[in-house]
């Protein structure tokens, strides 16, 4: 079976800066992929390429089965994928409610009623702010906000970029317990970038350890967790 | 005299007056005292005119007085100025007076103060146009004067050249500057903020300078005289009160439309586009807004309302030069959007209004209305930092039974 996601030897960067040498990874159908790394590995890169910004220099990108590498990002959004940026990026002089419609661009009119109404069941909170000003919120909130602005485009695959920025323990938890049960009710596929790989990796099906730019490690959750280079360098076991 | 005030405060809100005092007399200096005039071809200080710089200068210092000692409740009484709380139906209701008002004006008014609420509608219209730019979609457009001068001469030459009437070269002055903008556009707006503002100030200037050297075509520095008036299906003809009137209803009809036109593109997906990109552009683009033709649409747009409103103001003036297009004018122009908070109608309708007919109104005040000037710009800024209106109206309110409603 073709996985949903597949990178094959994908080089890219920003101008003549190379940042991804030779990455290959995959995504299946309703897997939660994590991809860990330091500061500067790539992986935002990683994410970004995926969604079209910046192009990739070489290799493919294949997304049930087509090359999307050379697709514009909305024809992406179109095809279903979507992506939560770094530091969640919400409109914050807009209120909760634009914020969501900002998310359905490209829905037509009553299915977007549809999926407003299941993101306000699925993030109650959001339910509670609906008037308010996004950039008034906590940071969990605004977090909240943004996953389900991406979800809002009913995406098969969501690419999360550091969902646990600046958040409080507890508050990442919630979280990831909401992305595990967002794969079992929507039947999402996950790829997720962190820098809290004991967590990222205890939810996730399989991990890539990301490094200077090129995959060095991959292999289930469990597995890279017992890895001692992971220990040693993401987990703080060395110390 | 102010002994009864604790000596702390006083020493510190002196320090504050005569510090600000001394930031604006510098900052104004330039712009009051050294103008450059054309002697003989030869650029050259035009002599030394202290006076209403000074005024200036004591008005920018009246107004701080103003505020640091002003009593407390008045003080409080500004900040919390709350905004209009007024229904939709309330709404509508002083939008049809308030047009009503305007149409019967004409009755009551001489002939300056209807030419003066002629400039005013215009000034508005154009002032909501680069709402459209600068407020809507975050482009700090500091060239928009350049389309506005764009429309005015596309009129002014195709009817004193080539005899074509108002209404027929109408949509051309909505289109010639729509395809500049967007031949300037497809390289300048990959840049983002300052540098954005950089080029689009230098396009205004390279608009500015072409008008004044291309002489055989605009007739350079001395503009383009007897421009053909416009009639309304043989209305305006008659004589000059008439035609001023007609004038007037143009004004007000265009101002209206165009007012129409920004309501009307907030609340649809291309408006929520452009905030969303004022907003984050990263994000904007992370869900699929093809970021680069949404800021075309925006500029596009812009440039067309600015010449449509130039069209007007040449049939208007009878008369265009390039002196009419400054960057001076585009200051004013921003000013308007600033000052009224960006993005809200009727806070640059009012931030219009004040700037255009301000400096008219106190003309019998002489040399006494850059004082005015400078203490009203003090005033708002200390009471209204953010504008008239300061609060973003959300476009679309959540109705849990029946969906959505936009407002």
């Amino acid at each position: 079976m073709t996985p949903l996601l597949a990178l094959d030897h994908v080089c890219s960067g920003y101008g003549r800066i190379a940042v991804l040498q030779d990455v290959s990874l995959s995504v299946g159908q309703g897997q939660i992929v994590s991809l860990i790394g330091a500061n500067g590995a790539g992986k935002t890169t990683l994410m970004m390429t995926i969604a079209g910004m910046p192009r990739l220099s070489a290799g493919r990108i294949g997304f049930e089965g087509d090359d999307i590498s050379q697709m514009p990002t909305e024809t992406l959004i179109r095809r279903g994928i979507a992506y939560v940026p770094e530091g969640r990026r919400i409109f914050a002089q807009m209120t909760v409610l634009e914020n969501l419609q900002m998310g359905a661009y490209f829905s037509p009119p009553p299915k977007y009623r549809d999926d407003l109404e299941a993101m306000l069941t699925l993030f109650p909170r959001l339910r509670d702010r609906i008037r308010q000003r996004a950039g008034t919120m906590s940071g969990g909130e605004q977090q909240m906000l943004a996953i389900a602005r991406a979800l809002m485009a009913r995406p098969k695959l969501l690419l999360l970029d550091e969902p646990s920025l600046g958040l409080a323990p507890l508050v990442v938890r919630q979280i990831f317990d909401s992305l595990v049960s967002l794969r079992k009710t929507l039947g999402l596929t996950l790829l997720v970038v962190e820098q809290n790989a004991r967590l990222a990796l205890s939810v996730s099906d399989y991990g890539y350890v990301l490094r200077n730019g090129r995959i060095t490690l991959s292999g289930t959750g469990p597995e890279l967790l017992q890895s001692p280079e992971v220990q040693k360098e993401y987990l703080g076991g060395g110390l | 005299m102010l002994s009864f005030l604790p000596p702390r405060f006083l020493a510190s809100s002196y320090a504050k007056i005569a510090g600000w005092t001394l930031v604006a007399a510098v900052i104004l200096f330039p712009f009051f005292v050294l103008q450059a005039v054309d002697h003989n071809g030869q650029l050259s200080l035009a002599p030394m005119t202290y006076r209403p710089y000074v005024l200036a200068v004591l008005g920018v210092f009246l107004g701080l007085c103003a505020v640091f000692f002003l009593p407390a409740p008045l003080r409080a009484l500004g900040q919390s100025c709350p905004d209009f709380a007024v229904s939709d139906v309330q709404k509508k209701g002083l939008q049809v007076l308030l047009v009503v008002g305007l149409l019967l004006l004409p009755l009551v008014s001489n002939r300056a103060e209807l030419d003066l609420a002629t400039v005013v509608l215009l000034s508005v219209a154009l002032a909501w146009g680069m709402t459209i730019v600068v407020g809507y979609a975050g482009l700090l457009d500091l060239g928009y004067i350049a389309f506005y001068a764009v429309g005015a001469y596309t009129y002014a030459l195709l009817s004193t050249d080539y005899g074509v009437s108002f209404w027929v070269a109408l949509p051309l002055c909505a289109l010639l500057p729509a395809a500049l903008a967007f031949c300037v556009g497809f390289p300048i707006l990959r840049l983002r903020g300052d540098y954005f503002a950089i080029v689009t100030l230098g396009f205004a200037e390279i608009v500015r300078t072409l008008l004044i050297n291309a002489q055989s075509i605009t007739g350079g520095p001395n503009g383009v005289a007897e421009i053909p008036r416009p009639t309304l299906l043989g209305w305006g003809a008659a004589d000059l009160d008439e035609r001023m009137m007609m004038l007037y209803v143009l004004a007000l009809a265009w101002a209206v439309v165009v007012y129409f036109v920004m309501r009307r593109l907030r609340v649809l997906p291309l408006g929520r586009a452009w905030e969303a990109l004022r907003e984050d552009d990263i994000a904007a683009r992370s869900l699929g807004v093809n970021v680069h033709r949404m800021k075309l649409s925006a500029h596009m747009i812009g440039a067309m309302i600015a010449g449509i409103c130039g069209a007007f103001f040449a049939a208007k003036q009878g008369f265009v030069s390039p002196e009419s297009f400054t960057f001076l004018d585009t200051a004013f122009l921003l000013a308007m959007v600033v000052l009224g908070g960006m993005g809200s109608p009727w806070g640059v309708a009012l931030a219009a209004t004040l700037i255009v007919a301000l400096p008219e109104v106190s003309r019998s005040f002489a040399d006494y209305r850059m004082l005015f000037f400078g203490m009203v710009m003090v005033l708002v800024m200390i009471f209204r930092p953010r504008g008239f209106a300061t609060a973003r109206r959300p476009s679309v309110v959540y109705k849990p039974a029946s969906g959505e409603k936009t407002s």
